[in-house]
């Protein structure tokens, strides 16, 4: 039977609202039943989904509003498996973070499971649409959704804080995407990708069209967290309720780069000038900047919520380096190493959500040692920490040595380095604290008096009981990254990237319903250097680990001079996070200028 | 002609917006400089769709050919303009819990989270 895309759209949005009109109604194990049901309902139609269209994009036109001539009249869903398995991944995640709410989240009123499904229907709808102004409008949808849910502690100061610096910053994104739809749309009077891709095909890279990929570019950045556009992310993560942070870090975040590759893939790789070397090393250069500054940020942070959230960062960066290679197997490495890293730094938020739930704290410096009797929690922490260091046979691991391949090709040998790099420190930064917390190791330090500069907020979710179901939604998880690089999905994922990023299929099969040829290009080698390098990872982050926590024990000399070149580095970077909603656009206005300053001047206007 | 003019002007109230978001120091003032920002789209959506002589479009009783401005763009402002409602709406409210909860709308008083 052929299912209809619309139909996991359609549920989640249904339940949401009759969640929201029988909300008084209901009792609290009603709406968590319903709600965990629909997500992984919603879960289910869209594996069917990625399965079915494996064979051929399923395409669906709003209204019957047929193309004609090569023209979309109407909207489209075009589904193809990687729409379909993102929003198959997202609605896992939900339904994970949804079960881990129905222990931590005591005071959730029913509008709690309400504002979860409309930013479940907001991921659904920004995988499958085929169109580029409904593509804005599911982001807006999920946007304003984990807006009010990041706001969800109201009664608290931080809540409020992290909310208005999320909400604004990236509304003031949406709204730059917004420009870019504005001026593609101008130029080409399209707003169906398929038709898009086709007006654009030869173009030259003129002002508009650039101003267009560089509004989009940024626009979509700031959710995803590139560099410099990243400020309001540890802020909404810190406090957020945590099967949020869960959604936040797992897939949210992410999608900022599905989308940009879904939009790069689909309209802009027909553009000559964005085909070649130097548009490609621009985006690997600023995955690895990304990158390595998330895990240096996470090298420096104490709070276990934000420390994860700056190594989602650091991830995101090498998501980007996979995209960035513009190499379908490229993207197929990002693939698999979205759903590693989402598997894994759930099961990690699962993890400081239990924490919480416990002690109230998710500081590892007031934290010490007070975890040695959570073995399983311990043991699932340390896990997703060598997930996270693309420990094979962890799904990361297949993905970062595909990403690395792709670079190779593409002519960036040194991102693979950087990659090295990147997952090594911000791995040391997770290892550092969970040895801190589960296994009391290194110094215990006198909680210092709160300096002016760096004042928290502790005490979110008091109503949080810790229960044994919690664990074992962290110990699924964290076996979800394992599945990822054992399971044999790599023929399907590799696939799924060639069809992604056919472009001229893409169009024929939207807009004549051709049928896609079979592409037959052969798997990527994991050679023994991707395995030397990810083991050196992992070595690395230990070591790395290792000497934060005994650097007390080092002679004074090396320890003055570690300190006395560590220490201007650290301040700078933590007074950069200054968490002034000012100071975070100030940024994204810097980010936009100097993006489209980049790009003009390298790629050059054509 | 007017295509240029409607650039430079949307260029420029995306600029005065951000500018507004950068140097406001109050919060309701920073929410408004928001919905200037999102001014920009509402223009630019508006003017890439203009036809210098076009009526509007509503194609009832008018002869076919009849020049008519894209009813799109149109469609397209008004979604944008329920998506900016929705934000406003929902920035708003989280302004009047600041003002509950730190007594002040000045952005440098509203700093619980830093470094």
């Amino acid at each position: 039977m052929a299912l209809s895309p619309v139909l996991p759209v359609a549920v989640s949005l249904l339940a949401a609202t009759g969640l929201c009109a029988l909300g008084k109604h209901l009792s609290r194990a009603w709406a968590d039943g319903v709600s965990i049901a629909v997500s992984a309902a919603v879960c289910v139609l869209s594996a069917a989904l990625a399965v079915q269209s494996a064979h051929g994009r399923i395409v669906t036109w709003f209204g019957g509003w047929q193309p004609s001539g090569g023209l979309a009249l109407g909207v489209d869903f075009a589904v193809d498996p990687f729409g379909a398995g993102t929003a198959a991944f997202a609605a896992l995640l939900v339904t994970a973070a949804l079960v881990f709410s129905v222990w931590h989240i005591e005071s959730a009123g029913r509008l709690f499971h309400v504002l979860m499904l409309l930013f479940l229907a907001g991921m659904e709808g920004f995988c499958l649409t085929g169109d580029l102004f409904n593509l804005f409008v599911f982001f807006e949808l999920l946007s304003v959704s984990t807006y009010a849910l990041t706001a969800f502690q109201i009664e608290e100061r931080g809540p409020i804080q992290g909310a208005i610096n999320f909400a604004v910053s990236n509304t003031v994104g949406s709204y730059l995407l917004l420009l870019g739809i504005a001026l593609l749309y101008g130029q080409t009077h399209a707003l169906n990708l398929a038709q898009l891709g086709r007006a654009l095909q030869g173009a030259p890279l003129g002002g508009t069209l650039l101003a267009a990929l560089v509004l989009i570019t940024v626009g979509l950045g700031v959710k995803a967290a590139l560099w410099p556009l990243h400020f309001w992310l540890p802020d909404a993560h810190t406090v957020a309720p945590t099967p949020v942070s869960v959604l936040f870090s797992g897939i949210m975040v992410e999608l900022g780069v599905f989308g940009l590759a879904r939009i790069y893939w689909t309209v802009f790789a027909g553009v000559p000038a964005l085909r070649g070397a130097g548009f490609s090393s621009l985006l690997i250069a600023l995955g690895v900047v990304t990158a390595l500054w998330g895990a240096g940020m996470a090298l420096l942070e104490p709070h276990l919520k934000r420390l994860l959230a700056f190594s989602t960062m650091s991830h995101v960066g090498i998501l980007l380096i996979g995209l960035g290679t513009l190499r379908a197997d490229g993207l197929a490495g990002a693939a698999l190493y979205l759903l590693g890293h989402g598997f894994a730094k759930a099961a990690l938020f699962v993890c400081a959500g239990i924490l919480l739930s416990r002690f109230g704290s998710v500081d590892s410096e007031a934290l010490h040692g007070k975890g040695r009797g959570m073995g399983w929690t311990g043991l699932v922490f340390l896990l997703g920490a060598l997930a996270l260091c693309d420990l094979p046979p962890f799904g990361t691991f297949l993905g970062r040595a595909w990403v690395e391949g792709a670079a190779g090709h593409a002519g960036s040998h040194l991102s693979a380095w950087a990659i090295l790099l990147a997952s090594a420190v911000s791995g040391a930064a997770i290892l550092h604290a969970g040895a801190r917390i589960f296994l009391g190791m290194g110094p215990s330090r006198e909680p210092e008096p709160a300096e002016e500069d760096l004042v928290r907020e502790e005490k979110e979710e008091r109503g949080a009981r810790f229960s044994f179901g919690m664990p074992v939604v962290a110990g699924l998880l964290v076996l979800g990254a394992l599945a990822v690089g054992v399971l044999p999905l790599r023929q399907a994922v590799l696939r799924g990237a060639e069809t992604f990023a056919d472009r001229t299929g893409y169009a024929a099969e939207v807009l004549e319903g051709a049928r896609p040829l079979p592409k037959e290009e052969p798997l990527p080698r994991v050679e023994a250097k991707a395995r030397a390098m990810a083991l050196g990872s992992v070595a690395l982050a230990f070591f790395l680990a290792w000497v934060g926590l005994y650097r007390s024990r080092f002679p004074r000399g090396l320890q003055g001079a570690l300190d006395s070149w560590l220490e201007p580095v650290s301040k700078l970077l933590r007074r950069l996070q200054s968490g002034r909603l000012t100071d975070d656009v100030t940024w994204i206005a810097m980010g936009l200028a100097s993006y489209g300053g980049l790009l003009a001047w390298w790629v050059g206007l054509g | 002609m007017s295509g240029l003019v409607v650039y430079a002007v949307a260029g420029w109230l995306l600029l005065v917006g951000l500018y507004g978001l950068i140097s406001s120091r109050h919060l309701v003032h920073q929410v408004l400089c928001v919905n200037v920002v999102q001014a920009s789209t509402y223009l630019l959506l508006v003017g890439l769709g203009y036809r210098t002589g076009g009526a509007a479009p509503i194609l009832k009783d008018v002869p076919q050919g009849t020049p008519v401005v894209d009813p799109v763009v149109q469609a397209l402002v008004l979604t944008d303009i329920v998506v900016g409602l929705a934000v406003t709406a929902m920035l708003l409210a989280l302004c009047l819990q600041a003002y509950k909860r730190f007594g002040s709308f000045h952005p440098d008083r509203i700093r619980e989270l830093r470094g």
